[in-house]
C-alpha cells in the first residue's frame, strides 16, 4: 500500500456554514482514502467499492446544498446552474470509475479528479450560495 | 430544534474507529432529522429529502466499513454476513421510498425501525469488527 502525504484541507475552503464546511471535510477524507487504494488486480474490487461510496457521499452531500440553497430562496437560475454542476460531477466520476487508465490505479485518477474539481467548484459555486445567504440575513 | 433528539447517539455506542463513529453520529443525526420531518401536514418534501439523505449516507457508510473488512482481513463469512445485514436495511429503507411514490406519506415508523436497526447493528455485527481491528493494533 502506498503512504502518501494526505491532501490537507485549507482554511480557504471553509465557507462558515457548519454542516457544508463539515462535508467538505469528510470528502477530503474520502479523498485521502482513495489515494491510499492499493493499486493491481486484488484491489480492484475495493477501488470500485471506494468509488461507489464517493458516489453516495457525494449525493448526499450536493442533497444538502440544493435543499440549503431552497431553503435561503438562491435564485432559480443560479441554482439550477450549480445543480447543473453536481450532476456533471456525478457523471464524470461514474465514467472514471469505468474506464481503464493506462498503467494508472483508477481510484488514484478518480482522487485526482475529486480533489481538482471540489477545490475549484467550493471557492466559486459554493461561495456563491453562502455569500447569498448572508446577503438575505443581513438585509 | 425543540428539546432534545427523539433518537440521540449515545457515548455507549462508540466503538473506538473515529471514523465509523463519526459516520454512526451522522446517521443518527440524519435519523432524527427524518424523524422530525415525518407525519408533519405538507412535510412530504423534508422528509423525502431526508429519506434520500439516509439511503446515500448508509450506503456511503457501508462501502466506508466494506473497505475496513478489506483493510483487517475479515473471514469470508463474516463479511458475507455483514454485507447482508446492510442490504437488507437498505432494501427496507427503499421500501418506504417506495410507498412514497405511491403516495403514502412516511409516517414515524421509518424512523423508528432505522434508530433502532442503527443501535442493534452498531453493538453486534459492528463491534465484533471493531474489537478485531483495535486487537491488530495493539
Amino acid at each position: 500500500m502506498e503512504d502518501r502525504e494526505p491532501l490537507a484541507w485549507k482554511a480557504e475552503y471553509a465557507l462558515g456554514v457548519p454542516e457544508v464546511d463539515r462535508q467538505h471535510q469528510e470528502l477530503f477524507r474520502i479523498i485521502n482514502r482513495l489515494r491510499q487504494t492499493p493499486a493491481g488486480a486484488p484491489a480492484e474490487h475495493a477501488a470500485k467499492r471506494a468509488i461507489e461510496g464517493l458516489v453516495h457521499y457525494a449525493r448526499y452531500h450536493f442533497s444538502t446544498e440544493e435543499a440549503f440553497m431552497l431553503d435561503i430562496g438562491y435564485p432559480d437560475a443560479d441554482l439550477q446552474a450549480h445543480n447543473g454542476q453536481h450532476q456533471e460531477f456525478v457523471r464524470k466520476v461514474e465514467d472514471l470509475g469505468r474506464i481503464e487508465h493506462e498503467g494508472r490505479p483508477v481510484a488514484e485518477a478518480v482522487a485526482e479528479f475529486v480533489y481538482q474539481w471540489f477545490t475549484q467548484h467550493i471557492p466559486v459555486f459554493d461561495r456563491g450560495y453562502v455569500e447569498a445567504y448572508r446577503r438575505r440575513k443581513d438585509a | 430544534m425543540r428539546g432534545g433528539a427523539k433518537f440521540p447517539w449515545k457515548p455507549e455506542h462508540a466503538l473506538g474507529l473515529p471514523d465509523v463513529d463519526r459516520q454512526h453520529q451522522e446517521l443518527s443525526r440524519i435519523v432524527n432529522e427524518l424523524h422530525a420531518a415525518s407525519g408533519k401536514i405538507k412535510g412530504e418534501a423534508a422528509a423525502r429529502r431526508a429519506l434520500e439523505k439516509l439511503i446515500n449516507y448508509a450506503c456511503y457508510h457501508f462501502a466506508t466499513e466494506e473497505g475496513i473488512f478489506q483493510e483487517i482481513g475479515l473471514p469470508k463469512a463474516k463479511v458475507r454476513e455483514h454485507i447482508q445485514h446492510h442490504e437488507e436495511f437498505v432494501r427496507k429503507v427503499k421500501g418506504f421510498r417506495d410507498a412514497l411514490d405511491h403516495g403514502d406519506p412516511i409516517g414515524s415508523g421509518l424512523a423508528a425501525f432505522a434508530a433502532e436497526w442503527l443501535v442493534n447493528h452498531t453493538s453486534k455485527l459492528d463491534l465484533e469488527y471493531a474489537r478485531e481491528y483495535l486487537k491488530g493494533r495493539e
